[in-house]
């Protein structure tokens, strides 16, 4: 209770702050409106050369570096550290782009619940990096991000245009669009999809080979139940929990998926795109039926622990599965290099990744092997994958002011398209002192909130194509060989009748699934509950989505 | 107070301004509580005017366009919302029932035992739950029940029961939330009872004992009466908090299998209001409940006032 008072509070302060912002800043929110005409108007005005004709984009670079630096406040999703200014690495950075780098420090743990608080606050960094391309609707109303046109972002970041135009499938330039504007830049992602992870010394010991399909699957699952397979004489071991679920619905066609979070959850705001590039709800769909069915029947069956309601992960970093590494169950999910990072050999400490330390940290005898995502009974088969577009870098409304800012940002986003050496020191940093490099393969040598005091993976822009292929081949090469179909993250197209009902079909979701599963609805009471999804409001959303996006694909087409 | 000094000695009534020039030096004590007050309790209230309005931060409440009742409707409307003020009430019914005698009742206990020494131990580790924030309790409740791990369930499975996922099953959620709530907070729940049985005087024990009283008698005719202006005054205050549900220790246990039982307002705002940016809407909710607690409040006292003397006003 104390909590809600104090939040009731802050919400309250935070309302009369915002109130006293606007009456001192009216101009921030009108300019905010129209950056272009005011980019356009500095231009011709002269910020600070009164030359009649306009200045070449080479010409006003130069002029940027010549000025003092600017501060550019960088918002990166969930880092974990604030930088140290005086490190090497931010000397790089700001020396490269004439700016003064602050990060914006927010745990990554309820990231955007701090964030929201923060604006409420008024403040307001220059980037903003988003997750969800849904959130842009209430992020552009609400004043946060601003418009920067395509013009502008080809202007100033040619080499990130190119990429795009290069990877585009007819979509990628309308994920950020809203209301027929742009909103920012989607950065084309290298996305290895999800693996299925096995406890190898427990097949072993059951003499039993990685399972391929769903009955095999049920099989070994069975085995791992019924067979003792940690040898201490009692029945306590489980096949799997929650993070495989989202394969065994992948194996008949359906991305319902449960991510990697602290907390046992569906994602029912990531639609599923068709083969016939209609987006739709995959949670309301017939396969999706046929899944709960056959994990209901295993929940009965043991295969699934029953203690997958309170999650895999009990706290810490969110990949990290606690049922897995405490031996309770043998399967899980997660990103390959979460567990290996450049090739299978498990017996190499150097190629662990941050879940396999904490694995052998608690079972140092055991190990584990990577397998196939099981097919299901008409052929298919995949597992969660992130969206191969993502870290959607927006300018804000206080950055859009100044166009000299705006003109940073995109050099910034454009640097990590055409320049391998800046790409590898925002990543990985300086060679010995952050990372070693080995067979083409680079190691990490300092913790993660080390280096991100460094500066490094603060002003990064993800896993590009490039960057996956030029300096990670390796790493990208084996993810690619222990992982399968990916079911790819569709991004939402902001309307309103999705954001408003979102809220209230996730809970639905979440509540009909989990009480099918353990047997506290029945497996057709799946038929009532697609009926009251439809009903509030998942009809009117799944139905403006699709138009929605036809419309951009129209429009894009039409170009 | 005002009234009987009138009525009794005319003579002092001197008027507010009277008052004030004979007083200054307490008035003038009084302003920084007075000022504390204005700031930052009654000035926010302003900002309730967003609960009216689609508000967004960076417009303000000037900027921002005003809607009229539309997020109460939207609030009645939604599926969730009735069963969430149910599930509020009964849990915060549980815990009234519960979590409220339950400190009078250790206070009394403890009151009764001779040896200070172990008095003074057995309060100090009572107080100890209510210094651990509610993510480590509800981690360490998790695996004390846990089906497989809990010792509990061991014990259980040893009796020959089934294991029992009490955190996971709709009839049990309930009774963990308000046990986890009284082991928490009915250690730090007595002290103040301790202060007032502290205040009593010894004499009356002592004359008590030359009429012949034994233990109970002593509670019955000179703890309780002695306790009874705390008790309905913590009372009043207590039912001002029904629909203020604990978030951090609600928020920890919930899972999907659960909310049908177990969501309530500040969890169910969080999911809504907090993570989706919607802070008209949470408003409202927040205004909603707070109307709601001011009427419980004034009818609690009001039902003090009729029965005994220590209503709060």
């Amino acid at each position: 209770m104390r909590n809600t008072k104090r939040w009731m509070a802050c919400m309250l302060a935070a309302a009369i702050a915002g109130g006293t912002l606007a009456g001192c800043g009216g101009e921030k929110a009108d300019t905010a409106a129209d950056t272009t005409a005011q980019t356009s108007e500095t231009k011709a005005g002269g910020e600070a050369a009164p030359a009649e004709k306009e200045l070449t984009v080479e010409e006003e670079i130069a002029q940027d570096m010549a000025a003092e630096p600017i501060v550019l406040e960088y918002r990166q999703g969930g880092t974990t550290a604030e930088i140290d200014d005086d490190a090497e690495v931010v000397k790089y950075i700001e020396e490269k782009f004439n700016i003064d780098l602050k990060s914006w420090y927010v745990d990554s743990k309820n990231y955007w619940e701090n964030v929201n608080v923060r604006f409420a606050g008024g403040e307001m960094p220059d980037v903003l990096r988003i997750d969800n391309a849904s959130q842009l609707g209430t992020l552009v109303e609400g004043g946060i991000i601003a418009e920067i046109p395509i013009e502008t972002i080809r202007k100033y970041a040619p080499n990130y245009a190119k990429a795009m135009d290069d990877a585009d499938d007819g979509s990628y330039w309308t994920t950020l669009l809203y209301n027929g504007k742009n909103y920012g830049m989607p950065i084309p992602q290298e996305v290895t999809p999800h693996a299925m992870i096995w406890r190898k010394d427990w097949l072993d010991k059951l003499g039993l080979e990685v399972p391929t399909t769903l009955e095999e699957y049920e099989k070994v699952l069975t085995a791992f139940v019924e067979q003792d397979p940690d040898g201490n004489g009692k029945k306590d071991t489980a096949g799997m929990a929650e993070r495989a679920m989202g394969a065994i619905f992948g194996a008949y066609g359906v991305r319902c998926v449960t991510g990697l979070d602290t907390k046992a959850q569906f994602f029912t705001e990531e639609m599923q795109l068709g083969e016939d590039n209609v987006p739709f709800f995959p949670y309301i769909r017939p396969e999706a039926k046929e899944g709960l069915a056959l994990l209901h029947d295993w929940y009965e069956k043991g295969i699934i622990d029953k203690e997958f309601i309170t999650g895999e992960n009990h706290g810490g970093y969110g990949g990290l599965s606690h049922s897995f590494m405490n031996g309770q169950i043998g399967l899980t999910t997660a990103q390959p290099y979460h567990y290996l990072v450049a090739s299978t050999d498990s017996t190499d400490e150097t190629n662990w990744g941050i879940c396999m330390k904490e694995f052998k940290a608690l079972n140092p005898d055991a190990d584990i092997v990577y397998g196939p995502a099981p097919i299901g009974p008409n052929g298919k088969s995949g597992t969660e994958a992130w969206g191969k577009l993502g870290v959607f870098t927006c300018i804000t409304t206080k950055a859009a002011q100044d166009p000299r800012k705006v003109r940073t940002i995109l050099r910034v986003v454009d640097e990590y398209f055409k320049d391998t050496e800046y790409i590898k020191m925002v990543n990985y940093g300086i060679k010995d002192v952050h990372y070693s490099e080995e067979d083409g393969v680079l190691k990490r040598i300092m913790d993660g909130t080390e280096l991100r005091k460094q500066g490094i993976l603060q002003v990064d822009l993800g896993n590009t194509p490039k960057y996956a292929n030029e300096i990670n081949k390796k790493k990208t090469e084996f993810g690619n060989s222990v992982t399968g179909n990916g079911y790819y993250r569709f991004n939402v197209p902001p309307v309103e009748e999705f954001s408003n009902s979102i809220a209230t079909l996730d809970t639905m979701t979440e509540q009909a699934y989990f009480d099918i599963i353990s047997g506290a609805k029945p497996v057709d009471y799946f038929d009532t509950f697609v009926e009251e999804f439809k009903a509030a409001g998942g009809e009117a959303a799944e139905q403006a989505v699709q138009a929605e996006y036809a419309a951009r694909l129209e429009a894009v087409k039409q170009q | 107070m005002a009234k009987a000094k009138t009525a009794v000695v005319p003579k002092q009534s001197r008027g507010f301004f009277g008052n004030l020039s004979k007083y200054k030096e307490y008035y003038i004590m009084l302003i920084p509580g007075f000022l504390f007050f204005l700031i930052f309790c009654y000035g926010p209230m302003y900002g309730l005017i967003i609960a009216f309005q689609d508000y967004y931060p960076l417009k303000g409440i000037d900027g921002s366009t005003f809607v009229g009742m539309k997020h109460f409707k939207a609030l009645a409307s939604n599926p969730f919302f009735l069963p969430v003020l149910k599930n509020t009430l009964i849990i915060s019914f549980y815990k009234l029932l519960v979590c409220f005698p339950a400190p009078i009742l250790l206070c009394l206990a403890l009151n009764e035992i001779r040896s200070v020494k172990f008095k003074k131990v057995a309060q100090s580790i009572s107080y100890l739950p209510h210094f651990v924030s509610w993510v480590v309790v509800s981690g360490i409740i998790l695996e004390f029940l846990s089906p497989t791990r809990g010792p509990i369930n061991i014990l259980l499975q040893n009796l020959g029961f089934e294991p029992i996922f009490f955190v996971a099953e709709q009839k049990y959620f309930r009774g963990v939330l308000v046990l986890s709530d009284l082991w928490k907070s009915i250690g730090w729940g007595s002290i103040v009872y301790m202060a007032a049985v502290t205040g009593v005087d010894p004499t009356l024990y002592e004359a008590a004992e030359m009429d012949g009283a034994g233990r109970i008698r002593k509670i019955l005719h000179i703890t309780l009466p002695a306790l009874a202006p705390i008790v309905t005054v913590m009372l009043i205050m207590q039912s001002g908090k029904i629909l203020n549900d604990s978030f951090e220790q609600v928020y920890n246990f919930l899972t999907p299998t659960t909310y049908q039982v177990g969501d309530v307002i500040s969890t169910f705002v969080y999911r809504m209001g907090i993570q989706k940016m919607q802070y008209s809407f949470t408003t409202a909710v927040d205004l909603f409940k707070n109307i709601i607690s001011f009427i419980l409040v004034m009818l609690t006292n009001y039902i003090a006032r009729k029965t005994n003397d220590y209503a709060l006003w």
